[in-house]
Parts: structure tokens; C-alpha cells; sequence
């Protein structure tokens, strides 16, 4: 079925494209209303595409639109094409509605601004690079979404680029991301050596019938699949952040708050745990790939809630938060709930934005001071900021009813009932299981500190800052009140119906049920059980962090930091992560490359070739003295060096290690075939079986069969030549023959 | 074989050798009485002025580069020359002789590589590089 | 003799491009003291006219045919790489003009020893004897010395050339040594056909294989491939920009021209003869050698001519694991080369023309502090060069990231070869950052300096023409993919051989 699809990332693009062109002589209203527009538009476009023509193609694999080939050669077709199914029409729901909203909020926000135009065109550029990214059919077309994304994220963090901790930042997440982007390109790659095609339909159709390619046993003993899933996954964590390559998403927070919300929590990030998903059937194929996705994400979620504890920077909590929580999204995709590990992307999209739109409007009260140590009592004086904070904070903490109570319940519970891991890996699922819950009431507990922090109790800030304390205007109100709205109630899209028999309650399971599979099966036990755990879990984080901050810093609080400094300071430092990847790889890289400027520019040349021997001096000094033209001696003796060192690689004697002895009763049978070194030359061979001087066999052939007279111990000697070059090798095997 | 290469290396031998023998001769044999007038370089009696390790104008090698550049191509008519029957036959030449039609490729050929040579003496003509101003 | 006129037919564009460039000599100095910009017309008349001939030329050459007593070899790689040579003299000439008038040096000669450099290229490429690739390499190089040493009052200049002589010199005496010996070894043979036939019989021999060594060694030192590469950052470096682009796409694809047929067909990898000489396992270690080492050394420059000529090695060495995969017998391997050599062409000279036009008389503006707030200053030329250096970095849906992409493919169908691939895709990750450092200084750092530049119709034509190329090459591969199949196939095994 076809729908012109193109439409919902051109819009985008279009929109950028002209206020990039144009955006300096248009005015502030207009800038703002043609990038909302072109947002706004993809967005009416992706919900009619989404509600009218998707249901009738839910069969036939969703929507089709090939825009052109793209690229055919041989082998290697692959359109331009983008598909819609249930899936990536989720995604492209989630995008475009929030991303509007954004647009919306950041009218306001960023009204102040010089360059007002060129931030709105990089807003639309990454709406359309990411609406590329989910809508692309093949890994390619995906590829060009997730390049383009990381180039956007990466001029949106160095927005401000007047201050450098922002281009800082901006290269860390870069060169983070490349390495994922590695992990990615090295995927693909191999992807389609295994299976001959890149698009996602073809690849996962060749997954689920378990093509050879894909389960052929490769290096390490796992089949390619696994390695194949294994660098995906690569690319996955660096941009979704996940450790070890989680580093860069805390800094990215120093560009324009909006941009936070939208790259950085809603979307950009969670491309990741949708190419997992997108990808599942590869996925199931490798229960070792699995296990790694899920643990990696169950370890992320606690270690980033554990670092969430200590900070006191608003928008920094709220990055960690985010790291945890695509753990969780990480984890549930990994334990083989997909559809639970795309609910909690989309609650977590809603809940996450409007925190951070609220972490924006309350900077904005505050001077532009992100402190939560300087603020408190909040609450009264920005009452709307305050109230859509709240719903959103009751949602991530998991509280009953609210967004992130199902689909973090959905998660937890599918890793304790989960089967994907088979019989030597099912410790993996409750062990996830547990973590998560222990990350849920961690989580529960540092955004409650934040919420008492900001909200409860009396105002710690200067009194100038809080003579200037207001809420904010409408055009950043309103988005906030839609976001809480979502936060609230948009988890019972995805209700477990399951509980109370009804499955098609859950409207999402239903919805994806095509593209991911079906939902799980969870016993009601189970879901009662876990269901009950992580209510319980976040009330006592919740009470837990009153008791500590409620109306600000308690007692109990300095009581615990006094009892605990070293604990305090090491989360406080976060865990001295930079710190350890500064001393174990940015140092000794640093020292590699003195060390090897060193030995190649101090020794190599300048000893080596001055001070060698007199023979080898006296030639190159008259040269020198001949030629007198600065350093092209040294050019020369390199070169000479080169023309040396190859001919020195092409006459190297065959390097073998070892070779192969039968032995069945008196007589052995050497094979000298496959020794490292010896492929594809023209070699003779030597064998003397009781290494006396006697050559037994010789000639071309590598194998040799020989008969001994009596029982004992014999060396066998083989000596390989390159008739080529003269030159020779041995090697020695001590048998036993009884 | 071998026997065509020793008469080659006697003949070099000869040659080399008899050059050697004379100037040691004349070294050895003749009478050696220097006076102050003898030594100085010009005997004519002209006092020398100057250092001779004066720096050439580059015309010099200017001109000396044109002159081997030119030297070296019209050393490339000789082989062609010798070649010219060939070159000229349509067929191959039977005793000397071309029986097989005439072909333009002798004169042809030629002429283009002439045709090169007079391009470049024209630009270096032009260029002023062989006149000395 | 065997000869009629209709061969001349065969190398019409090689006459096209050799008789207008010593046109432009005489027109040079016969038309003294006139406007410059008539000659520039004139070599690009040239081009175009040889452009045609060659297109003319690729339905006939769908086999393969030898003419001129077996010089000279007529198909559809040769000419693809002349259609690539061609484009390459054009550009070259639009960039130099503006380039030459803004720096004060009006070298009316430039243009026709462009085109002799073409000439030479065409000559490498059709090349089926191992004379006619000596000529063909010479002519390359002795244009190529005198383009870069062309600026004659900036110290530099001289420099480079004085370096590139003589290095290239050097390289000559063992090209010639390595012929020779392949000569004597095979008995006589000339022809890659003829030399082909006793490969496998001649590979027994140590001073043949020794040969195919030197021949080898002086064919990579024209890629600039490591160790073989210190002459290219003086003088990338030291000729007049629109020279080093010259050099950088043109002189290497010829020499991967040669490389690709000597190497591909000759010199044979597994199933064809020759395969024991085992040339592959070393040019694997150069290729991982020569992009590490470029990649390496790029990241600490500061001049960015400087760190572009190091980036041109590392390029080298990607292109070299297409050659290392041709060895082995991948199929298509030959065609992602030659697509590479195209998407790279239309890159180096976008990139070296945005150098060239940013730079103004006595403030070339060569390093990367000097181009902060370009992106404010002038838009368009940031954003081609931003366009260029993606496409450097194989960022898609730029050309380079098709390049590279198709390359590393055919690398990855044989698992012997996974080390150098992944070589291939860490380094050319790496790479994207020192580009990267280029676009952020454009974009987000104020101007120290006014940035204002001469106005040149021409330049902007050759940028808007290459900056279009690169992103077509990106968004519609297809056409030059198919044409890149139909002449990597000309080079593929041939039977028989």
C-alpha cells in the first residue's frame, strides 16, 4: 500500500531549508510560525497516514513509499524508500507531536535570541533527519537519518558556541557517537554479507527463518548473527547512551534547554532502543546478543539513579534520569519485550519532555540559574510549572494510574517471565528483573529529592534572583499542560488488559503486535506480584526522600552525608567515570602519540639515519652533502628504508608454528598444509622423521606419510623452503610410538 | 659468444690502458723544471683577476639545456632514418624492396614529431630563451 | 607495417588534449600582453572537445580492442578514468584562472601543461605495454613538477617541486629497473598480454618477482602510500592550490589506473597467474600503514593544505584495500574503486577550490584559525566546503560515504580481509574529527579577520559543479555505479590470460 510518506520528512526539511535561506530577513513572528508549521503539518500528515491508511495495510507489512533506487549494482539493491508500519508510525506520532510542541515552547523560550532563525532551521533539520531515521526501510537510508541526527545534536549543543565548555561538549558527544557510528557501518556490513540485502523487512524476514548466513558459526563460537547484533548494538549505546558510552549525554545538557527536551530526552536518544526493536528478529536469533543488550540496560538504570543522587544541577539530574531510563527501555527490548521497551520510549518521551520543558520555565524564573541547592518553595510562586511537574514526577516515580507506572511495570515484568534467554542464560532475566526494580526505587527517590529540592519549603536563592521569580508566558505554559496531559493518562495506552482478560485493551501491544510480535505472555501471578513491588518501591522512594528533603535539606539528610563523605563525593563525582576513561585512554593515547612522535621523528630519522653505522653514514652524508635541498635526504633514506623493509616482508622465510602428526600405530602422517605464512607460496618441503640428517621425503607436497620400524620416541624435523628466494625454516615435533 | 666480449674488453683495455700509459710517460719522462712564471695559470703572461669560482650567468646552462634538448631529438631521426623503407611499405619489404604499395606512416610519423620540435622552438624562441640579451 | 589511420581514431582525445595544449604554448607567447582568460577558454574548449570524443567512444569499447602495435588498449576503464581526467583538467582550469590573477602570478603555460599531465593521464590508463606506462608516467610527473613549482616567487612552491623531482626521480630509476627485469625475466616481453602469459612460469624466478616489486614500489609512491609518501605533504602543500588539487585527484587516479590493470590482470590474485608472487599480503600491510599514518598525522596539523595532503594518503590507503581485494578475487572490487577515484576526484578539487577562493593576495588563509566565521561571512562557500569534508569524512548522503562504502563491501566479502576493514572504518571515523574541527571553526567561532574575497564567475561554476557532483554522487549513485561496473568489468579476470 502506498502514501506519500516522503511528505513527513520533507516538510521538515523544506522548513529548514527556507529559513536558512531566508531566516534573516524574516521576523521573529514569522520565523516561528514556519518552522511550527512545517513541524505541525508532518505531524497532521504522520497522524492521517498513522489512523486512516495504516490500519488497512497492517497485513502487507504497512505503508510503502520508494521515492527512487537509490543504488542497484550487482547484488546490492537499496531504494530510497521510507515504510510505515505500526512501529515506525509510533515513533513518527511521538516525533512530530512532541516536536511540535517544542517548536511551540521554544517560541518563547528562546525569544531573546540573537540567532533566532538558524535555531529554528536546526529544530526542523533534526525533525526531518529523525523522522528519515524511524521511516527509513533499509540500514542505509537509517544510516543517513542517524548521521544527520548526530550532526544536528551536535551544532545544537555547540549552539552557544561562545562558551567553551558548550564546543567542548559538543566534541565529546561527537566523537562518542562516531564510535558508535563504527559499531553501526561495521554491522551493516556484515549484515549483508550474511544476508545479502539491507532492508529491514528482507533482514528480518532472513532472521526469522534462520538463513545460514546468519547462524553459521563464526569466530568465538557464536554464530554471525550474534556479532552482527553485537556491533548494532555498539551503535545503539552510543547514541542512546548506555555505558560505557553514556558520557556524553550529562554534557550535551549544556545546549538550549529545548533542545535537551527534544534530542536529548525525547527522541534522538531513544533511536537506539528503536533499531533494537526494528531489528528484533535478529536479535532472537542470538540469545547471548540479548542477554548483552538487556544486562548493559539493567546496569546503565541503576548506575546512572545511583549518580542521579548527588547531583545538584537541575538539568543534570534529569540527564542521568534519562540515562537510567533508556536502561530500562534497553533492558526491556533485551528481554524480548519490544512492544514494553517502545511503551515506556513513548511515556517516556511525554514525561521526560515536560520535565524538562518545567527544568526550562524554572531556569527561567530564576535567572537562568539551574542551582537546586539555591532554590526551594518553588511551588506557590510558578503554580502552573509546579503542578505539571508534579504529574510528571508522580509518572516517572511509577506511581499507580500515572504514564510510567505501565510501562515500567510492563518491563519489569517481562524480564522476570521472559523465556528468549534459553536454558543456560535464564538466570539473566530475573537478575534484569531485580536490578530494574532496584533502579525504579532509586529513581523514585532522586526525583523526589528534586521535586522537594525545587518545590517544598522555603526559597534559598539571593533575594534578587527571587524578586524576579515568574511564571513563564503562555506559548511555553500551554505545551507544558499538553505534556502533563500525555504524562498522566497516556500509559493507558498501553493498559495490561491481560489482568482483567481483555488483551485488546492494550491498544499498543495490539497496534505493534504485527511488526514485534505478540506482547509476552506474563502469568497473573507474576504481574500481580511485580505490579505490587513497583507501587511499593515508589512510595518508599517517595517517603524516603521526604523524610530527607521534604521543605528542603533535613537532618537526616546532613546525617547521612556526614556518616558517608567518601560515598557522597564518589557519586557526587559520578562515580569518577571521566576521570577513569582520562587516566586509561585519553593519557596513554597521549603518551602513545608523544612516545611514537619520539621514536619515529627523535630516533628513527634523526638517530637512525645520522648516527647508524660509518659504511651507511658515509653514503647517506654524501648524499646529503650532494643533494642540499633541507630534508629530502631523509625523504630518500625513508624511501630506500621502504623499498628495504618490503622486500624484506617478500623474502621472509615461511613462519609457521606448528604442524599436524597422525598417528596410527607405527605410522605417522605429518601435514604441513595451513601453517601460518605458508598460503599461497610455492614452497618445498623437507621431512626427516627420526631427525637424524637423513631427509626422508621431499618435495612440493606438504603431507607426508611414513612407517616406523620399531616403537619409541622420534623427532620429526621439517624443514620448509622458498626455493624463491633460498630462503628456509624448521620446525620440530617430538611422537611417542607404541 | 664469450669470445666476441673478450675481444670487446681487449679493445677497451687497449684503449683505456694506452691513455693511462701515455700521460704516466709523459709525467715521468719529461723534464720537470718549474719557475714562478710557469706556474701562474695563464702563461701567456695575462695576471689572473679574480676568483675562478665565479657563478656562471644561468644562460649559460639555459642555452647548454636548449642545445641538449635538441641535440638528443634530432638524434632521434637517425633510427628512423635507417627505418624509413620499412616505415614507408605497406607490407613487408622483400629484399630490400617494397612491393606491397606505399604508406604514408614514414613521412607521417615524422612530420609530427617535427611538428612537436617546431612548436617548442617556437615558444622557447618567443619566450627570448635562446637569444643572449 | 600494420598501421592504417583509423587507429589514430582510438586516441583522438589524447590528440585533442596534447594538440591544444601546444596550442596554448604558442598562443601563450605569441598573443603576449593579452587578456589570460582567452587561454583558460581555450583549454576548457579542450576539454569539453576531448569529453566528447571519450563519450563518443563508450558504446564501441564495450570490448576490449588493441591498437598501435599493442600500446595502446581501448575500453571502458580507460576511458572512464579519461572521462574522470578530462573533468579533473576542466575544473582545475576554472580554479586556477581567478587564482593565478588574485596571487600575481600569470603563468599563461599552467593550462597547457594541465593538459599535457591529461595527456599523460590518458596515456597511464590506455596503457598496454610497459613502455607506453613509463611514457604515460613521465609526462604525468614532469607536468606535475612544473605545476607545482609554477609560483616562482613563493619559496614554497619551489620547494615542493625541488622535493617531488627529485623523489620522483628516484621512483623512475626503480620503475624502469622493475620493467627491465620483468623484461629480462619473461624473455623479452613488453605487453601485458605477453607478460601475462609467462607469469606464472617467470614467478619461479626471484629477479622477476623482484621486478613486479620495484614496479609496484614506484606505482605507490605515486599514490603517495606510506613509506613512500614524504614528498606529498611539501609539496601538497607548496604548489599553488588549484595545482594540489590538480595532483591529488588526477595523478592518483591514473596511478590507480595502472595499479588496477597491471596489478588486477597481470600480476593476478588467486586463479589467475602470478598469484604466488604474493604482492597482496604486502600491500595489505602498506594500506592499513599508509591510512593509520595519514589519519595520525592530519590530526595534529593546523594548516589545513597541510592536513588535506595527509588526508589524500589516508585516502590512498582506503583505496588501496580495494586493490588488495581486487588481489584476492573479489568480484566488483575493481568497479568500487573506480567509483571511489570518482566521488574522490570531484571532492579533493571542491575542497581544494574552496582553499584556493577563500585565500587573497599575500593571505593565502591557510589554517584553521583563519577560517572562523566563514559561516557568517559567506554562506555558500562554507556550506560547499562543509558538503566536501563530509564527504571526505564518508558522511552520507555525500558521495564519499558511497565510496567508501562500496569499497569496504567488496573488502568484506572475503574474511581474510576483516582486519582491513574495520582498519578501513576506525580510521575513517577518526578522520570526521580533524574535518569536523574545519566546520566547527567556520560555524561556530567569530571572524579574527574580515573575510572577504575576489569576486571570480569561474570559481563559483567549478565549486557549484562540484559541490552538485558530490551530493549526486550521494543521492543518485546509479548511473555512475553502472558505469564505474561496466569498466571495473574490462579490468576483471580475463580470459585467457
Amino acid at each position: 500500500m502506498s502514501f506519500s510518506l516522503r511528505l513527513i520528512p520533507l516538510l521538515p526539511f523544506a522548513g529548514a531549508t527556507v529559513l536558512l535561506l531566508f531566516g534573516r530577513a524574516f521576523s521573529r513572528q514569522w520565523v516561528h510560525l514556519i518552522a511550527c508549521l512545517a513541524i505541525g503539518t508532518a505531524f497532521l500528515v504522520s497522524a492521517d497516514a498513522f489512523f486512516t491508511a495504516l490500519p488497512a495495510a497492517h497485513e502487507s507489512g504497512g505503508l510503502h513509499d520508494i521515492v527512487w533506487a537509490w543504488f542497484a549494482s550487482g547484488d546490492l539493491k537499496v531504494d530510497l524508500a521510507f515504510r510505515m508500519d505500526a512501529l515506525s508510525g509510533v515513533m513518527c506520532l511521538i516525533i512530530t507531536f512532541i516536536g511540535t510542541l517544542i517548536h511551540i515552547y521554544s517560541a518563547g523560550y528562546m525569544s531573546h535570541e540573537k540567532d533566532y532563525a538558524r535555531f529554528f532551521a536546526y529544530l526542523n533539520l533534526f525533525c526531518g533527519a529523525m523522522l528519515i531515521l524511524v521511516l527509513g526501510d533499509s540500514l542505509p537510508v537509517m544510516f543517513v537519518g542517524w548521521e544527520g541526527v548526530g550532526l544536528c545534536s551536535y551544532l545544537l549543543i555547540g549552539f552557544w558556541y561562545g562558551q567553551t565548555a558548550n564546543a567542548n561538549a559538543g566534541k565529546k558527544a561527537f566523537i562518542t557517537n562516531r564510535i558508535g557510528d563504527f559499531g553501526f557501518l561495521l554491522g551493516m556490513f556484515l549484515l549483508f554479507s550474511a544476508t545479502n540485502t539491507l532492508d529491514m523487512p528482507g533482514i528480518n524476514a532472513a532472521a526469522k527463518a534462520g538463513a545460514a548466513g546468519l547462524t553459521e558459526i563464526s569466530w568465538m563460537g557464536q554464530p554471525v548473527a550474534f556479532w552482527a547484533a553485537l556491533f548494532l548494538f555498539v551503535g545503539a549505546a552510543g547514541k542512546s547512551a548506555q555505558i560505557p558510552l553514556y558520557v556524553w549525554l550529562p554534557d550535551a545538557m549544556a545546549g538550549p534547554t529545548p533542545v535537551s527536551a527534544l534530542i536529548h530526552a525525547a527522541t534522538m536518544v531513544t533511536a537506539g532502543v528503536y533499531m533494537v526493536a526494528r531489528l528484533g528478529a535478529l536479535y532472537l536469533l542470538s540469545p547471548a546478543a540479548m542477554a548483552i543488550v538487556a544486562l548493559v540496560g539493567a546496569a546503565t538504570a541503576i548506575f546512572a539513579a545511583i549518580i542521579g543522587f548527588a547531583q545538584n544541577d537541575f538539568k543534570k539530574v534529569l540527564a542521568y534520569s534519562t540515562v537510567s531510563q533508556l536502561g530500562f527501555m534497553f533492558a526491556g527490548v533485551g528481554t524480548g519485550a519490544f512492544g514494553s521497551g517502545v511503551f515506556h520510549l513513548y511515556t517516556h518521551a511525554f514525561f521526560k519532555a515536560g520535565l524538562f520543558l518545567c527544568a526550562g520555565s524554572v531556569m527561567h524564573a530564576m535567572s537562568g540559574s539551574g542551582d537546586i541547592t539555591k532554590m526551594g518553595g518553588l511551588g506557590r510562586k510558578i503554580p502552573w510549572t509546579h503542578r505539571v511537574f508534579f504529574v510528571c514526577w508522580l509518572a516517572i516515580c511509577g506511581v499507580p494510574i500515572f504514564s510510567g507506572f505501565f510501562s515500567k511495570d510492563a518491563i519489569v515484568a517481562g524480564a522476570f517471565a521472559t523465556h528468549v534467554f534459553g536454558e543456560s542464560l535464564s538466570w539473566v532475566g530475573p537478575v534484569v528483573g531485580t536490578v530494574l526494580l532496584l533502579a525504579a526505587l532509586c529513581t523514585s527517590f532522586y526525583m523526589s529529592r528534586l521535586y522537594f529540592l525545587v518545590f517544598s519549603g522555603e526559597c534559598r536563592a539571593d533575594h534578587e534572583t527571587q524578586h524576579h521569580i515568574h511564571e513563564s508566558p503562555i506559548e511555553m505554559v500551554g505545551p507544558l499542560v499538553v505534556l502533563a496531559v500525555g504524562a498522566g493518562l497516556g500509559g493507558l495506552i498501553g493498559f495490561p488488559g491481560g489482568l482483567f482478560g481483555h488483551e485488546e485493551w492494550n491498544l499498543l501491544g495490539h497496534w505493534l503486535e504485527p511488526v514485534v510480535g505478540p506482547e509476552l505472555h506474563i502469568p497473573h501471578a507474576v504481574e500481580v506480584t511485580v505490579m505490587a513491588a513497583s507501587t511499593a518501591v515508589a512510595f518508599v522512594g517517595i517517603f524516603l526522600a521526604r523524610a530527607f528533603f521534604g521543605g528542603g535539606y533535613r537532618e537526616p539528610a546532613h546525617q547521612f552525608a556526614r556518616s558517608m563523605p567518601g560515598f557522597v563525593a564518589l557519586v557526587r563525582d559520578k562515580f569518577r567515570v571521566d576521570e577513569l576513561y582520562n587516566f586509561f585512554i585519553v593519557r596513554p593515547l597521549r603518551f602513545v602519540s608523544r612516545g611514537l612522535f619520539v621514536i619515529v621523528d627523535r630516533i628513527v630519522i634523526d638517530k637512525a639515519m645520522v648516527e647508524v653505522p660509518a659504511a651507511i653514514v658515509g653514503v647517506f652524508g654524501r648524499a646529503a652533502r650532494w643533494f642540499q635541498a633541507g630534508d629530502a635526504q631523509r625523504y630518500l633514506a625513508t624511501f630506500a628504508i621502504g623499498v628495504a623493509a618490503i622486500f624484506y616482508l617478500a623474502t621472509r622465510p615461511p613462519a609457521p608454528d606448528a604442524f599436524k602428526v597422525t598417528i596410527q600405530g607405527t605410522a605417522v602422517d605429518v601435514d604441513a598444509r595451513g601453517v601460518a605464512g605458508t598460503a599461497g607460496r610455492t614452497l618445498l618441503y623437507d621431512f626427516d622423521f627420526e631427525a637424524d640428517g637423513t631427509v626422508d621425503r621431499k618435495g612440493s607436497s606438504p603431507t607426508a606419510h611414513f612407517v616406523y620400524e620399531g616403537t619409541g620416541t622420534y623427532v620429526i624435523r621439517v624443514t620448509i623452503k622458498d626455493p624463491r628466494w633460498g630462503t628456509s625454516t624448521r620446525l620440530e615435533q617430538k611422537v611417542r610410538i607404541q | 659468444m664469450t669470445s666476441d666480449y673478450i675481444a670487446a674488453t681487449l679493445a677497451i683495455l687497449a684503449g683505456v690502458g694506452m691513455a693511462l700509459l701515455l700521460t704516466m710517460v709523459a709525467q715521468h719522462v719529461g723534464p720537470h723544471r718549474p719557475t714562478k712564471a710557469k706556474q701562474i695559470p695563464y702563461e701567456a703572461g695575462s695576471d689572473v683577476i679574480g676568483s675562478p669560482r665565479a657563478r656562471f650567468s644561468v644562460k649559460f646552462y639555459q642555452v647548454a639545456i636548449m642545445f641538449l634538448v635538441f641535440d638528443i631529438e634530432a638524434a632521434f631521426l637517425y633510427p628512423w632514418a635507417v627505418n624509413y623503407r620499412k616505415l614507408s611499405c605497406l607490407g613487408p619489404l622483400q629484399d630490400g624492396v617494397c612491393t606491397a604499395g606505399v604508406s604514408f606512416f614514414g613521412l607521417g610519423g615524422v612530420m609530427v614529431f617535427m611538428a612537436v620540435l617546431v612548436v617548442a622552438l617556437a615558444y622557447v624562441w618567443r619566450k627570448r630563451a635562446i637569444g643572449w640579451e | 607495417m600494420s598501421f592504417d589511420l583509423s587507429q589514430l581514431s582510438a586516441i583522438v582525445p589524447l590528440i585533442i588534449v596534447t594538440g591544444m595544449g601546444c596550442l596554448i604554448l604558442l598562443a601563450e607567447t605569441f598573443a603576449r600582453n593579452r587578456a589570460r582568460t582567452g587561454l583558460a577558454s581555450l583549454a576548457l574548449g579542450g576539454c569539453v572537445f576531448a569529453f566528447v570524443a571519450v563519450a563518443a567512444q563508450w558504446d564501441a569499447a564495450a570490448t576490449k580492442t588493441t591498437v598501435l602495435q599493442g600500446m595502446w588498449v581501448m575500453d571502458r576503464m580507460a576511458l572512464f578514468l579519461d572521462a574522470t581526467f578530462v573533468a579533473t583538467a576542466a575544473i582545475t582550469v576554472l580554479i586556477s584562472g581567478p587564482f593565478m590573477r588574485e596571487h600575481g602570478f600569470e603563468f599563461g603555460e599552467f593550462y597547457g601543461i594541465v593538459l599535457f599531465a591529461t595527456g599523460g593521464m590518458m596515456m597511464v590508463s590506455h596503457a598496454d605495454h610497459l613502455l607506453m606506462l613509463l611514457i604515460g608516467i613521465e609526462t604525468t610527473s614532469l607536468a606535475a613538477y612544473v605545476l607545482t613549482g609554477c609560483w616562482r616567487r613563493n619559496a614554497r612552491s619551489s620547494e615542493g617541486a625541488m622535493k617531488y623531482f627529485l623523489m620522483g626521480a628516484f621512483a623512475t630509476g626503480f620503475l624502469v629497473y622493475g620493467m627491465a627485469l620483468i623484461y629480462g625475466t619473461t624473455g623479452g616481453e613488453m605487453t601485458y598480454a605477453g607478460i601475462a602469459a609467462k607469469a606464472a612460469v617467470s614467478s619461479n624466478s626471484s629477479l622477476f618477482v623482484a621486478g613486479v616489486y620495484f614496479v609496484l614500489i614506484a606505482l605507490i609512491f605515486k599514490v603517495a602510500a606510506v613509506p613512500f609518501h614524504m614528498w606529498a605533504p611539501d609539496t601538497y602543500e607548496g604548489a599553488p592550490t588549484p595545482a594540489t588539487g590538480f595532483m591529488a585527484a588526477g595523478v592518483k587516479a591514473a596511478a590507480f589506473g595502472a595499479i588496477l590493470r597491471l596489478f588486477g590482470t597481470v600480476f593476478g590474485g588467486p586463479g589467475l597467474p602470478g598469484e604466488p608472487i604474493g604482492w597482496v599480503r604486502i600491500l595489505a600491510t602498506v594500506a592499513i600503514l599508509t591510512m593509520t599514518f595519514g589519519n595520525l598525522a592530519a590530526l595534529r596539523q593546523e594548516n589545513i593544505k597541510r592536513m588535506l595532503a595527509y588526508s589524500s594518503i589516508a585516502h590512498a590507503g582506503y583505496l588501496l584495500v580495494g586493490v588488495v581485494a581486487v588481489g584476492v578475487g573479489i568480484a566488483g572490487a575493481q568497479s568500487a574503486v573506480l567509483f571511489y577515484l570518482v566521488t574522490y576526484t570531484f571532492t579533493t578539487l571542491g575542497v581544494f577550490g574552496v582553499i584556493a577562493w577563500v585565500g587573497k593576495r599575500g593571505d593565502e588563509r591557510l589554517f584553521v584559525d583563519d577560517w572562523a566565521g566563514l559561516g557568517t561571512a559567506r554562506p555558500a562557500l562554507a556550506l560547499a566546503m562543509t558538503i566536501f569534508l563530509l564527504s571526505l569524512g564518508g558522511v552520507p548522503p555525500t558521495g564519499g560515504f558511497f565510496g567508501k562504502f562500496y569499497l569496504f563491501r567488496a573488502a568484506m566479502q572475503s574474511p581474510e580481509l576483516y582486519p582491513l576493514v574495520i582498519a578501513g572504518v576506525l580510521n575513517s571515523v577518526v578522520s570526521v574529527y580533524y574535518y569536523l574541527r574545519v566546520v566547527v571553526a567556520m560555524y561556530f567561532r567569530d571572524a579574527t579577520r574580515p573575510l572577504d574575497s575576489y569576486p571570480s564567475a569561474s570559481m563559483r561554476a567549478a565549486l557549484v559543479l562540484t559541490a552538485i557532483a558530490v551530493v549526486v554522487l550521494g543521492l543518485f549513485p546509479g548511473a555512475v555505479v553502472d558505469w564505474a561496473g561496466g569498466a571495473g568489468a574490462a579490468v576483471a579476470k580475463v580470459a585467457g590470460l
